[in-house]
């Protein structure tokens, strides 16, 4: 995957378990409920059932969406679950300008766009930050009443480039937008007032099509305003949208029209439906509309398109494209002049050299809290204002889990078989299958109760490369997060075979893993050995086979037969069906030694009064037994497809 | 890398060094330095190395700052007036030899480095035997300009970008972008009255583009006066 060997990730339990919602539990029996007789073969609902006991596959396409790295996740503290960004919701507590941290409040967003309104914008060339400077005080030596410019510290563009200056350094934005609009739609303001089209307003179909001479009365008129000027993109869009409110409007209004059922509907997804049902089951609706008195249905009305200026057309100058390509390419623009696509992204479409380009006002971000999605418990809360970076709330999943940490273990060659284990370290972007890997698995405790955990993982990894994996320990105690100098002020551990062990490398001459003892053990963390024999990869085999082929042609049938039984080994593995040759090609990351190992937690925590089951359980005892359980998997390396003897 | 070369890093050569009288034939070591020939206001701190066999040159009103490398193996270096040349930058190209052997093969003149007035090189900038650098020039921080490229005056190198060997880059060009993404761009910069479509219709009346060069070039020089006055004549740097 993305990160470096070794990793560990944690699977959400969100993904076996449905969102504990009664409806949706409804819902998934009926379909599974439907869909087993219909399909015996449709496996995902069947598994519902037996999720508890199957093991966790981290090549499967489902549990992509599951793994997360332990900091990444959330932990409700009243489902006693971990929460990864699936199941969670988010609301956002406010917008700001990342760079001016001013707060907007959220209807000026709504109503003026997520820019900054203020001075803060960014270079339409290469994004970075432009600056309000003055010219005259620089220059002369003047006073502060100089022309002000936005100029880029990058790449020293400035408005000057485009013609462009202030005469207040305040309020920029409106000055900009000032300009824009009385260049590109001098009428907006007029053009909002008579968006609705005079046409608009006929209703029946004949009236919809204007008569020629109409037309050309109405192309008059656009002439005439289109002299005054186009429309700049957004009043456009503006007309454009009320021009077609108006139309569905205006048609779907008529009587006895089938499409009057879903009357202003039709932005909404339903309408689709309604539309194609509506060709599907036209003998149903002549019935119904007009089988009995087989009256000639009129035809439904039909929406026409915009015609003029006012209403968001716009009708290029006849050579507007001769123009543009005849300035690409002369001698003063090239390349350079061109504007790239991203420059162009969130620009005006008509942009398309450098000069076109205006200064981008900076896009607001928000702050969100978060909430679990099935008990809306706040888990993430922050500071509402913008200048603070701290958290009222924040629930994070490692508080609450131990931090799981991998290490490849280094035995030294003192330690029991120096023949067999070199002394160098593995190199986990390629390990030689078949050969024993010792790995040190670290548990980090960050609650302050001792926890007890148990680990299982299957003995044979999932998938055609079938790794061997044993945990030598699969249960001990990881102690409380408690004081840090209690571990300095006992003493129980000598320290430096404490820091020894964590390093994996040095001190560890007389240690060997032995099974059902715990490597090491710290204040809040204890290590684990894990025993990896790493399987052989498909492709791997089949090249080794091929060499042996080579070698001796006389034992050709033998070679049939293995190839033959691979391959149904694999037809019968291959889940996902999309290689041709299985035996010869290896899926993207199957070489990748991934370990799914279940996780059980068990501890005693304080009680909360808040806490209906602690009430009922016990009210002597002030503590409650809790539990945890979760899968992780823990990346371990890719297995070479050469054979290191 | 030479244990020779990083041991001068660490500690500054010895002031006689470079001196134009002392040449690199009599000292013991084997290290030439390069005859330097400096203007009395030029500021040149005390760790800047000045290593080669071709002369250096530097004009009046030029900071050299500490621990800059000159390297005038391949060919003399030519800094022209009022020029900021920053920490650790590289100017030349260090010797791929040992420097015992190195009089023998080089050639009669080399590459020579010209440096035109006002211009800066930013940190860790390595501008490499042959490039012509014109006047009013930046090359910003980790810039690389390779051999014999010729850079156009008032231009501008960002930082990190690189300018391959014999590239010629006109006037008022900005090589700016590196990296992932969609890698190096150029662009020209405004010299006179520009005009958009915003700009037109609005009837303003713009400014040149030229002010903004020359507001830059105003502050350049307060830079050095402040530096100049910071050091104070002969403390600290050099004052040739």
């Amino acid at each position: 995957m993305s990160r470096p060997f070794p990793y560990a990730y944690i699977s959400c339990p969100c993904a076996d378990t449905p969102v504990p919602d009664p409806a949706r539990k409804r819902r998934s029996r009926e379909t599974s409920h439907k869909s087993n007789p219909e399909d015996p073969n449709a496996p995902v609902p069947q598994d519902y059932d037996f999720e508890d006991e199957r093991t966790f596959d981290p090549r499967s396409p489902r549990s992509n969406f599951s793994l997360y790295p332990p900091e990444q996740l959330l932990y409700c503290e009243d489902c006693h679950q971990i929460k990864c960004p699936r199941c969670i919701t988010e609301e956002i507590v406010c917008w700001y300008c990342p760079n001016c941290l001013f707060e907007t409040p959220s209807s000026m967003v709504r109503s003026e766009g997520n820019r900054c309104a203020r001075n803060c914008f960014n270079c339409p060339i290469c994004t970075a930050p432009l600056a309000v400077t003055t010219l005259e005080n620089v220059t002369a030596g003047g006073s502060q009443q100089g022309p002000w410019v936005l100029s880029c510290g990058y790449c020293m563009w400035t408005t000057l480039d485009i013609g462009v200056k202030f005469d207040k350094p305040t309020n920029i934005r409106t000055q900009l937008s000032k300009m824009t609009d009385s260049s590109r739609g001098r009428q907006m303001s007029k053009t909002f007032s008579d968006l609705k089209s005079p046409l608009s307003t006929y209703s029946s179909i004949d009236d919809q099509f204007p008569l020629p001479s109409e037309i050309r009365g109405d192309e008059t008129n656009p002439a005439t305003e289109q002299s005054s000027g186009p429309l700049n993109p957004e009043a456009r869009f503006q007309a454009l949208k009320g021009f077609y409110k108006g139309q569905i409007a205006s048609t779907s209004s008529s009587p006895n029209d089938p499409l009057a059922d879903f009357g202003a509907g039709f932005s909404s997804p339903g309408a689709l439906n309604r539309i194609m049902s509506l060709y599907t089951s036209s003998s149903r609706l002549g019935n119904l509309y007009g089988g009995t008195n087989k009256k000639p249905k009129s035809k439904p009305p039909v929406m026409r398109e915009a015609l003029t200026t006012s209403e968001g057309l716009r009708v290029p100058a006849p050579d507007t494209e001769n123009a543009l390509i005849r300035r690409m390419a002369s001698d003063d623009c090239g390349w350079d002049g061109m504007a790239s696509i991203e420059q162009r992204t969130f620009q005006s479409p008509d942009a398309r050299f450098v000069e076109d380009l205006l200064p981008l006002p900076v896009l607001l971000r928000t702050k969100r809290s978060k909430r679990c999605k099935s008990c809306k418990h706040i888990l993430v809360k922050p500071e509402f204002k913008p200048q603070s970076t701290r958290f009222r709330i924040r629930l994070i999943a490692l508080s609450y889990i131990p931090l799981p940490t991998l290490k490849p273990l280094v035995p030294s060659p003192f330690a029991g078989l120096p023949s067999v284990t070199p002394a160098a370290a593995p190199n986990l972007d390629a390990l030689s299958p078949l050969k024993t890997v010792q790995l040190l698995l670290t548990l980090k405790n960050h609650m302050f109760d001792p926890v007890r955990v148990t680990l299982a993982t299957p003995s044979v990894t999932p998938g055609r490369v079938a790794s061997k994996v044993t945990i030598l320990c699969p249960q001990f105690d990881i102690g409380a997060n408690s004081d840090v100098w209690d571990e300095a002020l006992q003493g129980s551990s000598a320290p430096g075979d404490a820091r020894a062990s964590r390093s994996g490398t040095l001190g560890s001459t007389e240690k060997v893993a032995e099974a059902g003892k715990v490597w090491d053990k710290g204040r809040n963390w204890t290590t684990v050995v894990l025993e990896v024999v790493p399987g052989t990869l498909p492709g791997g085999g089949a090249t080794r086979r091929n060499r042996m082929k080579q070698h001796d042609d006389d034992n050709d049938d033998d070679n049939d037969d293995s190839d033959a039984d691979s391959d149904a080994n694999v037809n019968a593995l291959d889940w996902s069906g999309q290689t041709k040759d299985p035996n010869q090609q290896l899926q993207p990351d199957e070489d990748v030694l991934e370990i799914p190992v279940f996780v059980r937690m068990e501890w005693d925590s304080e009680n909360q009064i808040d806490q209906e089951q602690s009430v009922g359980k016990g009210q002597n005892s002030d503590t409650v037994k809790r539990e945890l359980a979760y899968w992780m998997v823990l990346g371990v390396g890719r297995i070479s497809s050469e054979m290191g003897f | 890398m030479d244990p020779r070369q990083s041991q001068v890093h660490l500690k500054p050569p010895p002031p006689q060094h470079v001196r134009p009288s002392a040449s690199g034939s009599s000292s013991p070591a084997p290290t030439p330095r390069a005859p330097v020939t400096a203007h009395p206001t030029t500021t040149v701190a005390d760790t800047v190395i000045l290593h080669g066999t071709h002369p250096i040159s530097i004009g009046a009103g030029t900071i050299v700052h500490p621990r800059a490398k000159l390297y005038s193996y391949e060919g003399p270096i030519v800094i022209g007036e009022n020029c900021i040349i920053s920490e650790k930058s590289t100017i030349g190209a260090a010797p791929t030899q040992p420097p015992s052997l190195l009089r023998e093969s080089r050639a009669s003149d080399g590459l020579p480095i010209r440096i035109s007035s006002c211009v800066t090189v930013g940190p860790l900038a390595t501008i490499l035997p042959g490039a012509h650098i014109h006047s009013a020039v930046t090359v910003e921080a980790l810039a690389t300009v390779h051999r014999r490229v010729s850079i156009g005056a008032h231009s501008k190198i960002c930082s990190g970008c690189e300018v391959s060997d014999n590239v010629k880059i006109r006037d008022w060009t900005v090589v700016w972008g590196s990296g992932a993404g969609f890698g190096q761009r150029r662009r020209t910069r405004a010299t006179e009255k520009m005009s958009s479509a915003t700009a037109a219709t609005q009837g303003i009346q713009a400014l040149e583009g030229r002010v903004i060069e020359d507001a830059r070039l105003i502050v350049l020089q307060k830079e050095r006066e402040a530096l100049v006055r910071l050091i104070g004549p002969g403390g600290g740097g050099r004052r040739r």
